[in-house]
C-alpha cells in the first residue's frame, strides 16, 4: 500500500508498535500490540497509549481528523507483524459495537486492496466466513495466506 | 521508552517509515486473562469454523501444559 501513513516504531519482539497521530487535538501516541492467544492466533490491541498507567486505552476518541492515515499505519503494522509471524492469524474487534462498525466500514472501503495481500474473514454470530462487502460482522480475522496453514 | 524519547527519535530520522527500538513497554492489562478466555470462547471454538475454514482453527490442546 503506497498511502500516507505515520512512521512506525517497533521493538525487537515485532509484536509491539507505536506511532504518533498529529492533528487538531495535538500529538497523540497510539499503540498496537499483538497478544498471543495460543497456537499462532493473536489478538490485535489498539488504542491511545496512557503514559501514566502504561497501558492502552482502547476506548479513547482522538478526533484528530486523520482516520485514514491511522488505518494505513495500523495496516502497515499488521503486514510487518505477519512478515515475522507468517503463520499467524490476527483477530480484531472494536472495544464497542460502534467501533467495530467503524472498523468494518474502513475494511470494506479497502477490502479489494487488502484481499490482494491477505485473507480476510468476518465472524457472524460466532461463525467465521470469508469476508464480503455489505455484510455485518462482530469481529475480523486476517491471515497471510491459506496455503501456509494447510 | 517514554513518548518524548520516541518523538525525538522520529524527529532525528526524518522520512523513516520504520524505526526499531530494543523494547517498547508491554501493555500490562490486569484483565487480559479474562479477555483472552472470552475471545477464545466467542471466536475460537471448533464450532466457529465451518468445514472450508477448518484449517484456521487453533489447536489449543496442543499447547504445552502449564508447569505446576
Amino acid at each position: 500500500m503506497n498511502r500516507e501513513e505515520y512512521p512506525l516504531i517497533e521493538d525487537l519482539t515485532h509484536t509491539n508498535f507505536s506511532f504518533f497521530s498529529k492533528g487538531p487535538q495535538g500529538v497523540i501516541r497510539k499503540t498496537i500490540q499483538f497478544k498471543n492467544l495460543g497456537d499462532n492466533v493473536f489478538n490485535l490491541c489498539f488504542g491511545d497509549w496512557n503514559e501514566a498507567l502504561q497501558k492502552i486505552d482502547d476506548r479513547s476518541r482522538t478526533n484528530n481528523h486523520d482516520r485514514d492515515i491511522v488505518f494505513n499505519t495500523v495496516a502497515s503494522a499488521v503486514l510487518t507483524f505477519l512478515k515475522y509471524f507468517p503463520m499467524a492469524r490476527v483477530i480484531a474487534q472494536g472495544s464497542t459495537s460502534a467501533r467495530t462498525r467503524l472498523y468494518q466500514m474502513i475494511i470494506n472501503a479497502n477490502l479489494a486492496e487488502i484481499k490482494t495481500l491477505l485473507k480476510v474473514y468476518g465472524n457472524q454470530n460466532g461463525e467465521w466466513y470469508q469476508m464480503e462487502k455489505g455484510k455485518s460482522y462482530d469481529s475480523f480475522m486476517v491471515s497471510y495466506t491459506d496455503f501456509l496453514l494447510t | 521508552m517514554d513518548s518524548k524519547t520516541l518523538l525525538e527519535l522520529i524527529e532525528k530520522n526524518p522520512g523513516a517509515k520504520f524505526i526499531t527500538v530494543e523494547k517498547l513497554p508491554d501493555c500490562t492489562d490486569p484483565d487480559w486473562e479474562r479477555k483472552k478466555e472470552e475471545i477464545k470462547r466467542k471466536y475460537l471454538r471448533p464450532e466457529c469454523f465451518p468445514p472450508e475454514l477448518k484449517h484456521l482453527m487453533p489447536k489449543f490442546d496442543e499447547d504445552p501444559p502449564a508447569k505446576e
